[in-house]
């Protein structure tokens, strides 16, 4: 029996080799999301837990890491929907890009940054994947189970938030 | 600025943030949490089970009857 096949049936072996294979990649799809490695480890196993309980559902001859994916996306939004904007909250992280930059440019990234976590949960989400990650308008509406019309919506939406909240900024 | 403009700013702003990737092995915490969600046998399984064992060796006649009957 493959792997895949073997998961559904309930075979623990197959998830612990699924888990191994894939937590690493869970892991960087959501830190990047809710930007706190902390709550991205608790949020993998979170994922992994989700994946393991709805295991009976997955359709072996399907990509099991696009469903891990997509289970990954939800946990995040989940869990930035529960703590609620992060405002005003940069998390503390080498960034040697941003402490090589001259002052004025390391206040823009910041400002923006901050913004940007600001941002509803669901127009966070879905600007992280569309302006960021350049991810697809229909594979987006794919991970967070919306239309094609309503990720459009929502990244107009961020960017139209996006540039109220840093129009104080831009005109100092 | 354009629309543009501003997602590409956007998009270089938010992603010069370089994340760690994760270091260690999860699986230790995942089965603990595993382990954690397997119901334990409540007291009253296993005073159910232990009253059928002791009615089982005092009356072995009820035993057979019971199996009969189902």
């Amino acid at each position: 029996m493959d792997p895949l096949h073997a998961f559904v049936a309930g075979d623990d072996a197959a998830f612990e080799a699924l888990f191994r294979e894939h937590q690493r990649a869970v892991y960087g799809w959501i830190v990047r999301l809710v930007r706190d490695p902390s709550a991205a480890e608790d949020l993998t196993l979170e994922t992994f837990w989700r994946i393991h309980r709805s295991r009976a559902r997955f359709d072996p001859s399907r990509s099991f890491g696009a469903w891990a994916r997509r289970v990954a996306v939800n946990a995040a939004l989940d869990h930035l929907k529960r703590t609620g904007r992060d405002r005003a909250r940069l998390v503390p992280i080498e960034d040697a890009g941003v402490a090589a930059a001259p002052e004025p440019d390391r206040d823009a990234r910041r400002s923006i940054v901050r913004a940007f976590m600001n941002l509803p949960a669901t127009l966070r989400v879905t600007a992280q994947l569309a302006l960021v990650d350049e991810r697809p308008y229909h594979e987006i509406a794919a991970l967070l189970g919306v239309s094609t019309g309503a990720v459009k919506s929502r990244v107009f939406r961020a960017t139209r938030l996006l540039r109220q909240e840093l129009a104080g900024w831009r005109s100092r | 600025m354009n629309d543009d403009e501003w997602r590409t700013m956007i998009k270089n702003a938010v992603e010069a943030d370089a994340f760690p990737e994760l270091d260690h092995d999860l699986w230790p915490r995942m089965q603990t949490r595993l382990a954690a969600a397997r119901p334990a046998p409540s007291a009253w399984d296993l005073l159910l089970l232990a009253a059928i064992v002791l009615l089982s060796i005092a009356f072995p006649d009820v035993l057979f009857n019971m199996l009969y009957h189902l």
